[in-house]
């Protein structure tokens, strides 16, 4: 038991290693600083291990890891005001610095993708990593048709925004 | 002027070397594994679980009671009604507890996830808030109880006006600590609802978040009245000569 176990683990730290890629991409869009980057890693993390027993291998490591990631992404919540230091920054900033090591290009991508809500986040995330619509809409769960409706929103607003930034 | 071409930064994305570069050591992947989730269904845990080790602690407190009125069986009586309380909100605890959306299905899509912790919200976790807040009340009474005996040695006779001071305490203790943990909870299940909205933008049912709601504060109500006069008839029968 004790071995089978050690096994999983070592399979899992594998796995996850390899896609590491995947879990940086998310925590960066979904973290105004790298206090919250490491949080919402560590968040993901602990889901990927705990649910990982019930991965059954009928599609790619990979597309099982972004559902996983996106799911603890969007449903995690921020605390009550009452709780938040006021050394805190707020909603609507983020760390300049944060992006600073990313090349010029996904530094404004990046400044861009920040408007957006956190569905559209995911919407677009998907599409940067070139995902069919088809697993857009399963990994959301919309209709094809409304991930087609609402990505070509979603890239006329980047758009926007980008030719803001440059 | 020259159209921007979005694909151009899709490239950009899919080779930029930062997102491979910065890795996680192995050490802190697993230090992270075994840390303790900060999500919505790991709050409901943590609740659950303080409210757990509260109430398994006002048993022993009100075990202690039935020893110190040794001589009083009315009195004993009325401390094993409290004992079996609280031991029967310990077992809804644990079967709410049990009943958390798991990790087991952390896969399936976004939409099916929220809604699975805001229907557990609505028609499970609202009721622990309730059964949490009644620790409170125990509480009061488990420590007057004590400052009875340590006084007088017995649970000294009462006016009308001292039922309406030790009513008035039971009740507002329980309805701020239901309060103050129901606010909380909003808090982040709104946060979860805003989530869904964002999905189901002009394309599905917004009468599905209304129904919750009103679900919600249905059985917010009809839990509240209900804990509200058991409590009041519980001092009327404890303290009624």
């Amino acid at each position: 038991m004790y071995k089978e176990n050690r096994n999983i683990k070592t399979e899992f730290l594998d796995e996850l290693d390899r896609h590491q890629g995947i879990l940086q991409k998310i925590c960066f869009v979904y973290s105004r600083n790298s206090l919250e980057k490491e949080d919402l890693c560590q968040e993901i993390i602990l889901q990927l291990w705990k649910s990982y027993p019930s991965f059954k291998r009928k599609s790619a490591f990979s597309t099982w890891m972004y559902r996983v990631a996106l799911n603890t992404a969007l449903s995690l919540t921020k605390k009550p005001q009452l709780f938040i230091k006021t050394e805190d920054i707020p909603d609507n900033s983020f760390d300049i610095e944060y992006s600073m090591s990313k090349s010029e290009d996904i530094k404004i991508l990046y400044r861009a993708i920040y408007q957006l809500n956190k569905v559209e986040k995911a919407i677009i995330l998907l599409w940067l990593e070139d995902k069919s619509y088809e697993e857009i809409a399963e990994t959301i769960g919309m209709s094809v048709k409304n991930v087609s409706v609402r990505l070509v929103r979603i890239k006329a607003k980047i758009k926007e925004l980008i030719k803001k930034y440059q | 002027m020259e159209e921007l071409n979005l694909e151009n930064y899709k490239s950009a994305w899919k080779t930029e070397q930062s997102f491979f570069e910065e890795k996680l050591s192995r050490d802190q992947i697993q230090k992270f594994m075994q840390s303790v989730s900060k999500n919505i269904s790991g709050l409901f845990k943590q609740s659950l679980i303080i409210d757990i080790i509260i109430k398994t602690l006002l048993s022993f407190s009100f075990g202690l009671l039935i020893v110190l009125y040794s001589n009083q069986s009315r009195i004993q009586i009325i401390n094993a009604v409290f004992i079996f309380l609280a031991i029967f909100c310990i077992v809804i605890q644990i079967k709410i507890y049990k009943k958390i959306p798991g990790m087991k299905n952390a896969d399936q899509n976004i939409k099916t996830l929220l809604y699975s912790y805001i229907d557990f919200y609505t028609r499970k976790f609202v009721l622990s808030l309730i059964i949490s807040s009644f620790s409170s009340s125990l509480f009061f009474i488990s420590g007057a109880l004590y400052y009875f005996y340590f006084k007088y040695e017995t649970i000294r006779s009462f006016q009308y006006d001292d039922y309406l001071v030790f009513g008035a305490i039971v009740v507002i203790g329980f309805l701020l600590s239901a309060f103050v943990q129901i606010k909380n909870f909003k808090f982040h299940v709104n946060q979860l609802e805003n989530g869904l909205t964002e999905i189901e933008q002009e394309s599905i049912d917004e009468n599905k978040l209304k129904h919750y709601k009103k679900l919600n504060n249905r059985n917010l109500i009809i839990y509240s009245i209900i804990l509200v006069i058991g409590l009041l008839l519980l001092i009327l029968f404890i303290f009624k000569k």
